[in-house]
């Protein structure tokens, strides 16, 4: 039987036991790593991984199962299993697990490579780390510890639902990262860098890492050589891009998804400042608009259907200011009497789809970063952070600088050490006053759910001027 | 499938794999599990994986390779042999590989690991205990509760060229509570288990319960130097940092805070920290490691004094050292880290401080520097001020800005009773009980005024 019509049988198999709704998710991940440590190449690794992951409802209850052994005979087990657990869950439903209605699917889609994966042989994987390792010991930077991997997977993927979706795609994808610790005297700073796209290993050559890599180094050093301490009490604050966009995703993307407002998260990745009446609420300025699309070409959160089904789209979450769109999957937009909005994701076929985000941004303006620049007399210039957190509500974030500059009168300045802005959601949104139109993005690895699921992301925007917000200590 | 059916599989890719490299380890698990996920007092799914897996390392001369693979037919696993042999002949040597165990190899039976009682639990008895659970954190006043409940049965066999034949089976339970009392007082509690009769669920539905009552009206705490009672939920948030930097691996990467400080002073005199392998009951106990080593108990702080890096074979040899049964044969990695009790009730605890706060759990830990220690947490759900001994009002909002190193030097006082804590902000399994630590640095979020705004 072939992995698609075990997939259907699946489906099937479940509405025949008195499953009142069935999907099923095959998908099959190869995937290649290469790390250096130090200078020193240490393994090649691949996976290979395949399975089946079945989300049904019976008697109200949901259940998510899913298994590696791809035969009919362990799959109607694991749907026999799990329609019995489902039986055994309801006695504990509250609330019979129901969808929102959508339109049925049926469709295809794969991301395009240039350069194919599977024609990059190891030779060049490792060779490209030695190049950027030796680029890096080449700029004179003292970088006492550096760990590099270069990773890429492709992902087949075929969804089948009881309403009569059925939609196959492949996305390839490839990426790097980078922890590196440079060293002046006694003192020390740290950065990780991460790239990650959608595509074959063409995407390589915009990151041009033998360049950017070694640039970040000497950018730290500089920090660490030359840096001033940051300015106490209250200046005017210009964030670049990278800091923007770790603001978007912390303190708009998660506290919007609708099912952390609901309460489902609520024992490990927390809750929400926002309540589900909270539509048409003023957290920022009136400058401000933020938006997560997955459907951005090439970028790391990239679907054009989500993991229930659903054709994916632009979001604009929050509109100058305001509240404006919440994150939706099936079963939070029933409850709250909307539709989706294609926000469900899942790590693999292991794990059930969450509302996740996908590529998470501010929305640029008109201006150029230096005009953002020309309008401060004392400041700080963020360029990008080390350490951050966030309360679980959403509310109370920080964030430590990396490469940081002092702005006075509209011009880069020395550089600053360890300045830490420490703030609320509503006191960095409402200081926003002015937006810039250099967008990038910057990849990262999203966590939520339990156990654990890790999605690629992006996150991102243009450079933004907080106008007098506190810097902490 | 019957775990025979696994050892044969193991033993032919090994047989397959020594024809072709000078080193080969195989270790191969077949598990199933069962989650249930409940939200405001009712569940809101299930979940059921049925898993099988197996991993390969494997070595030509100092070219090192290695694979995961979920398809286990023979007929797979000879296409993974093949695809691996054209990968390792690409690879670039590991001048720092100097192979795996070829001895040291013994059987144990850590006590604990494995509770038939646990691989049978119905459907049914889950449920039951997610509602004792749920039932005892209202009965302390608590309006609503949300967490999961957990169990897992695993078997694995590991083979390698070097001799190793292991083989075990083991079990764990979790339950984890979160209740709460309106929108903003909360309180966490879990039990973690191998067997059930170290399985409380009640009791921590109940301890979270009354956390979240005693959490309400919680009020905005100034910024400052505070001593701290954690609570062991909270105190291993922290303290599985120990574990991690005590990788030779973390070392080396540049992301532990014991880096050049073996045998130096990095904790205050009465803090003793292992990590153990063979804990009885340990999270993550186990009789092997991943070259087939027998674990063992080490001691990475002895009296404040950094003992021991955690290793592998082949990392041990690189130092001069013997392996501590850490594998991860490139990356050493800790099993359960435990802290050494003390000699204090909790309540003694609390009367030590003059000016402080009782944390009941944290999250979001986040490093500026590794090598360093810099760091910052967000303590979660009941946090309370301490004055003259007593336990005063719940607070909240504030910001633990600090460094490891300081912390461990700050410690001043242990309970004598601990707890195990796993979990999603504590991967590494810690068990310790209540810590005492002086004069901790605070932060908090400020608005441009420096007061707090709250929307």
């Amino acid at each position: 039987m072939s992995n698609q019509a075990l997939a259907d049988f699946a489906v099937k198999h479940a509405l025949e036991l008195g499953a009142s709704y069935a999907e099923a998710r095959w998908e099959k991940t190869s995937a290649n790593a290469f790390s250096m440590k130090n200078g020193i190449p240490q393994l090649g690794d691949f996976e290979d991984v395949e399975g089946l992951g079945v989300k049904l409802f019976f008697h109200g209850a949901a259940e998510y199962c899913s298994t590696d052994w791809m035969d009919k005979e362990h799959v109607k087990k694991l749907v026999e299993d799990g329609v019995r657990n489902a039986a055994a869950s309801s006695k504990l439903v509250k609330e019979p697990m129901l969808l929102s209605s959508e339109r049925t699917v049926k469709a295809k889609f794969e991301v395009q490579q240039k350069k194919r994966i599977q024609n990059v042989d190891v030779d060049e994987k490792f060779e490209l780390l030695e190049n950027v390792d030796g680029a890096l010991i080449e700029g004179k930077v003292k970088i006492p510890a550096r760990y590099l991997a270069l990773y890429d997977s492709i992902t087949e993927k075929y969804f089948v639902n009881s309403d009569g979706s059925r939609i196959s795609s492949v996305t390839p994808s490839v990426g790097f990262l980078l922890i590196m610790t440079v060293q002046h005297g006694a003192h020390s700073m740290q950065r990780h860098l991460q790239f990650n796209e959608t595509g074959g290993y063409e995407r390589l050559d915009a990151w041009n890492l033998e360049a950017a890599v070694p640039a970040e180094a000497k950018a730290i050093q500089k920090v660490l050589v030359e840096g001033v301490a940051a300015p106490k009490g209250t200046v005017d604050i210009v964030c670049a891009p990278e800091v923007v966009g770790i603001a978007c995703h912390e303190s708009v993307g998660h506290p919007f998804e609708a099912d952390r407002i609901l309460g489902r998260e609520g024992a490990q990745a927390g809750e929400s400042y926002l309540s589900s009446e909270d539509i048409g609420k003023r957290i920022g300025s009136e400058v401000p608009t933020v938006v997560d699309d997955p459907t951005l070409p090439n970028s790391a959160g990239y679907y054009l259907y989500d993991d229930e089904g659903v054709q994916a789209r632009r979001k604009t979450l929050m509109v100058n200011g305001v509240v404006a769109e919440l994150l939706l999957n099936r079963e939070s937009a029933y409850k709250l009497e909307l539709g989706s909005n294609g926000s469900a994701r899942a790590m693999d076929y292991e794990s059930e789809p969450l509302v996740r985000m996908s590529n998470t941004f501010l929305a640029p303006g008109e201006c150029s970063e230096e005009e953002l620049l020309e309008d401060v007399k004392k400041g700080v210039y963020i360029k990008s952070f080390t350490e951050w957190n966030i309360d679980d509500k959403r509310m109370h974030q920080r964030y430590v600088g990396c490469e940081a500059y002092l702005i006075e009168n509209g011009e880069l300045g020395k550089p600053v050490k360890r300045v830490v802005l420490e703030t609320t959601t509503p006191d960095f949104w409402g200081a926003v006053e002015l937006v810039a139109n250099n967008v990038a993005f910057f990849a990262g690895t999203c966590g939520k759910g339990e156990p654990m699921q890790g999605v690629p992301v992006w996150m991102g925007g243009p450079s933004v001027k907080l106008k007098g917000l506190r810097l902490g200590v | 499938m019957s775990a025979q059916s696994l050892d044969e599989l193991v033993s032919f890719v090994l047989k397959e794999a020594e024809k072709r490299f000078d080193d080969a380890v195989i270790h191969a698990s077949r598990s199933q599990s069962r989650q249930l996920k409940f939200t405001n007092n009712g569940l809101s799914t299930g979940r059921l994986w049925m898993d099988q897996s197996a991993e390969l390392f494997v070595a030509k001369g100092k070219k090192v390779a290695s694979a995961t693979l979920k398809e286990l037919s023979q007929e797979e696993v000879k296409k993974s042999i093949a695809k691996l042999e054209k990968l390792i002949a690409r690879c670039k040597p590991n001048e720092e590989y100097n192979g795996i165990a070829d001895s040291g190899f013994r059987k144990q039976d850590v006590m604990n690991l494995y509770d038939a009682r646990v691989e049978k639990l119905t459907g049914e008895e889950l449920v039951d205990f997610v509602e004792g659970g749920i039932n005892a954190a209202l009965s302390e006043g608590a309006e609503r509760a949300s967490g999961v409940i957990e169990t897992e049965t695993a078997r694995e066999i590991l083979k390698s060229s070097g001799g190793a034949k292991c083989a075990q089976k083991g079990t764990s339970i979790t339950f984890s509570i979160r209740a709460f009392v309106g929108k903003e007082a909360s309180g966490h509690k879990l039990s973690c288990a191998r067997v059930m009769q170290h399985f409380k669920p009640e009791e921590a539905g109940s301890r979270a319960g009354e956390l979240a009552v005693k959490s309400v009206g919680a009020k905005p705490c100034e910024a400052g130097k505070y001593d701290v009672v954690f609570d062991p939920l909270a105190a291993a948030v922290l303290m599985q940092h120990v574990g991690e930097a005590a990788s030779i691996f973390a070392v080396e990467a540049g992301l532990s805070f014991f880096e050049g400080k073996l045998n130096k002073r990095v904790g205050s005199d009465i803090l003793t920290v292992f990590d153990d392998g063979t804990l009885p009951g340990g999270m993550a106990s186990t009789n092997f490691d991943a070259e087939g080593i027998p674990t063992q108990k080490t001691t990475i702080i002895r009296f404040g004094i950094l003992r021991n890096y955690l290793h592998s074979t082949g990392t041990a040899k690189r130092y001069g050292v013997l392996t501590t049964g850490n594998a991860g044969i490139l990356h050493p990695h800790p099993w359960n880290v435990v802290v050494d009790k003390g000699n204090y009730e909790v309540p003694e605890l609390v009367r030590e401080v003059k000016r402080g706060l009782y944390i009941s759990n944290a999250w979001y830990m986040r490093f500026h520097n590794y090598r360093t220690g810099d760091f910052s947490v967000m303590p979660r759900d009941a946090m309370f001020y301490i004055e003259n001994g007593e336990i005063k009002h719940p607070v909240n909002h504030l910001r633990l800005s600090e460094n490891m190193l300081n912390f461990l030097s700050s410690v001043e006082a242990l309970s004598e009773t601990r707890e195990q804590i796993v979990g999603w902000e504590v991967e590494i399994p810690v068990k310790c009980g209540h810590i005492l630590a002086k004069n901790l640095n605070f932060t908090k979020s400020v608005g441009a005024s420096g007061g707090e705004q709250v929307i």
